[in-house]
């Protein structure tokens, strides 16, 4: 048997797969894109339209709707691979670890463009500052929260109940980001907490999402 | 999970050898019947069973694949033909028994396996480039004659078309098993046909196929054997 | 499955949680002092802290038999994991449900934003999909499985989701409404409080007993092969000679 292709090798090709799928049929874009936008406006609307009221809800508006993006993109992971049936090819090509680390970088970088078309339209249409620790608490935040959505992806890719099931499972576990992203993007909050929770956050989800994701691949 | 090995050494093409353990080929077997000689199995069950709703699906199983052969499975819907070609694949965990493999062993049902947003040269290449082949696609769209169909959109494929861009794919990857999952069901006569010449070329490669259909007419005259699930036994014919 | 010393096992424990059930009933409602700041509804501290003690009890359980279910893959931990669940979200439900019914004439809320209200209303929903993962296949081994991993997944967070919600109050509210208070309680609450606690821990133990045994009789049904009409014959398959 020749050698097998090197787990970052792997990673990277399942990665790069994901992107010409996305590429080709735009799903990610097409089922977060317009519901970030439409959360930001209306929420502009509810808390608005005093510019003190607005700037108070910036940043949670910001992270409720990233944390909110993930039930749909969570489908992406495993729903419509399994839906088109090339999960089982997938499955059969690539290791355990290469399929979550690309599945994990592809989830984040969709996670990371929501959080930054989010933030961004907040920014504008609220007329708040972009904070640097927002920046740090976004790019971990949407690291814990891809790490979620990578594992309950897998975990929840078929079944009528799918849908409610994913939202009962990943947004309660998304908390922490919700909380600790809202706050770095709030100006006057002490940063040092919340920069080490999210830290710790994220690298505690990692572990259990990487540790489990093996389990979560057998049938 | 393992790359693609040098499955080519293993299938280098046995000798016409007859082989009968305890079975009884699809044809009357010669009577010098070189039991284990020629090729050693790629893929081996032993004791293999599985429970589904806890049940068990069948009997355990002890089945062994030598490269570069065709068996067609048939039996009755739910009998666990698909449970069976899932379990060779690796997919599903046995739930006693033990599996190996040499090599990758890939499923398709239905001849599906290709995400239908991508086109066909962007799917089988992406595809290959899976396991480092990237650079085979190209050949196997041409020997699959698809290099007409090549930027086409999977989703626009007839179902003929389908099932090729897809075993482009999984042939690109080189395997050592390939497990088919009623890739008959929605063929015309043309493109049974068409299945039947690459299944016939993946077979000279040694890939060793599992085929699951409905249809056995036209694959079980050039299968090596068949196997039939049913009343909680795989059994051979 | 299990045989006599079990039911004994099992007379034993019911006669103990009786016996400090119907204690703690007592000290609860006779012996203890009516509390001079909360009144009566502080009562319901009697229920409310024994059921959040033990269904902090049985998510530790689901953990550790979660993880020995993945390693073992022994369906006995899965069960484990299973039943304690069950009670955990049981016995969750009912401690926010009391503590909601004691807070409001206490409070003059049915619910304040304390880190211990929150983590508890997470941990509820956590192992609520924990119970509904189960049944997402049709292999029972598989439901286990994906059951482990959200009972990980889940507790690995509690500690975090706790934690940021104490950092969320603290840094943004100075005072909690349920910070501790600062006078001893009275030795009879505690007596009643203590009695409680060691009533619910060894009714839960109970009922966790008995639900094993239901599950394990579920599981049981499953034989593991009909008897083979035929011994199965070994299938090799190799090329045969073609025209």
């Amino acid at each position: 048997m020749s050698a097998p292709v090197p787990l970052l090798a792997q990673a990277a090709a399942v990665l790069r797969r994901e992107i010409a799928v996305e590429r080709a049929g735009r799903e990610a874009l097409v089922t977060t894109a317009p519901f970030v936008a439409a959360f930001v406006v209306l929420a502009g609307l509810a808390f608005g339209p005093a510019p003190q009221q607005l700037a108070v809800a910036a940043g949670g508006t910001t992270w409720l709707a990233v944390l909110v993006a993930t039930v749909p993109l969570a489908r992406t992971v495993a729903g419509t691979e399994r839906a088109e049936d090339s999960w089982d090819l997938l499955r059969g090509l690539v290791a355990p670890g290469a399929l979550f680390a690309g599945k994990l970088l592809a989830t984040w970088g969709a996670l990371l463009l929501t959080a930054a078309l989010a933030g961004g339209l907040v920014a504008v249409l609220f007329d708040v500052p972009v904070l640097p620790q927002a920046i740090y608490g976004g790019v971990l935040g949407t690291l814990a929260l891809a790490a979620l959505t990578t594992g309950f992806g897998v975990l929840v890719a078929t079944g009528s109940r799918r849908r409610g099931l994913m939202a009962a499972l990943l947004l309660p576990a998304g908390l922490p980001a919700l909380l600790a992203g809202t706050q770095l993007s709030t100006p006057g909050v002490a940063v040092l907490p919340w920069a080490l929770l999210v830290t710790v956050y994220a690298t505690a989800v990692l572990v259990a999402a990487w540790a489990v994701f093996p389990v979560l691949l057998e049938e | 999970m393992t790359a693609p090995g040098d499955q080519r050494a293993r299938g280098t093409r046995p000798t016409d050898e007859v082989a009968v353990r305890r079975a009884t080929p699809l044809r009357p077997p010669a009577t010098d019947a070189a039991a284990g000689g020629g090729a050693a199995p790629v893929l081996r069950l032993s004791g293999v069973t599985r429970r589904h709703a806890g049940r068990p699906v069948w009997v355990p199983v002890d089945l062994a694949l030598a490269g570069g052969t065709l068996t067609v499975v048939t039996g009755p819907n739910g009998s666990g033909k698909t449970t069976l070609l899932r379990l060779a694949a690796g997919l599903l965990a046995p739930s006693s028994g033990t599996r190996s493999c040499a090599g990758t062993a890939l499923y398709l049902r239905g001849g599906a396996g290709l995400r239908t947003a991508q086109t066909v040269r962007a799917a089988v290449t992406g595809t290959a480039a899976l396991v480092g082949r990237g650079e085979a696609a190209g050949g196997a769209l041409a020997a699959l004659g698809l290099d007409a169909l090549a930027d086409r959109t999977v989703g626009t494929l007839s179902a003929g078309e389908r099932v090729r861009a897809t075993l482009a794919a999984a042939l690109a990857c080189r395997p050592a098993v390939l497990c088919l999952d009623e890739p008959t069901a929605a063929l015309d006569e043309g493109a049974l046909a068409d299945l039947v010449t690459v299944l016939d070329a993946a077979r000279a490669d040694g890939v060793a196929l599992l085929v699951a259909t409905h249809q056995p007419a036209v694959l079980l005259p050039r299968a090596d054997a068949q196997l039939r699930v049913e009343a909680g036994r795989v059994v051979r014919r | 499955m299990r045989t006599h010393p079990s039911r004994t096992a099992d007379r034993l424990l019911v006669v103990a949680a009786a016996g400090t059930g119907l204690a703690a009933a007592v000290l609860a409602l006779l012996v203890a002092p009516t509390d001079a700041v909360q009144g009566q509804p502080q009562r319901l501290m009697y229920v409310h802290v024994p059921a959040a003690w033990l269904a902090y009890l049985c998510f530790a359980v689901v953990l550790l038999a979660s993880i020995a279910y993945l390693l073992r893959r022994d369906l006995r931990w899965d069960r484990v994991a299973q039943a304690a669940a069950e009670l955990g979200v049981g016995m969750t439900a009912l401690a926010i449900a009391l503590g909601s019914v004691w807070g409001r004439p206490v409070w003059g809320v049915w619910w304040v934003w304390d880190p211990r209200l929150v983590t508890t209303a997470v941990l509820l929903l956590v192992y609520l999909g924990h119970l509904s993962v189960r049944g997402l296949g049709d292999d029972r081994a598989a439901g286990a499985r994906r059951a482990a991993a959200v009972g990980i997944i889940g507790f690995v967070n509690v500690p975090i989701v706790h934690f940021s919600v104490v950092w969320w109050r603290t840094l943004h509210q100075p005072a909690s409404v349920l910070s501790p208070d600062p006078a001893p309680m009275d030795p009879r609450m505690a007596a009643a409080l203590g009695v409680a606690v060691l009533a619910f821990t060894l009714a839960g133990a109970l009922v966790v007993r008995r639900r094993l045994r239901v599950l394990a009789a579920l599981d049981a049904d499953h034989h593991p092969f009909p008897a083979p009409p035929v011994a199965a014959e070994p299938l090799v398959v190799l090329p045969r000679s073609r025209p």
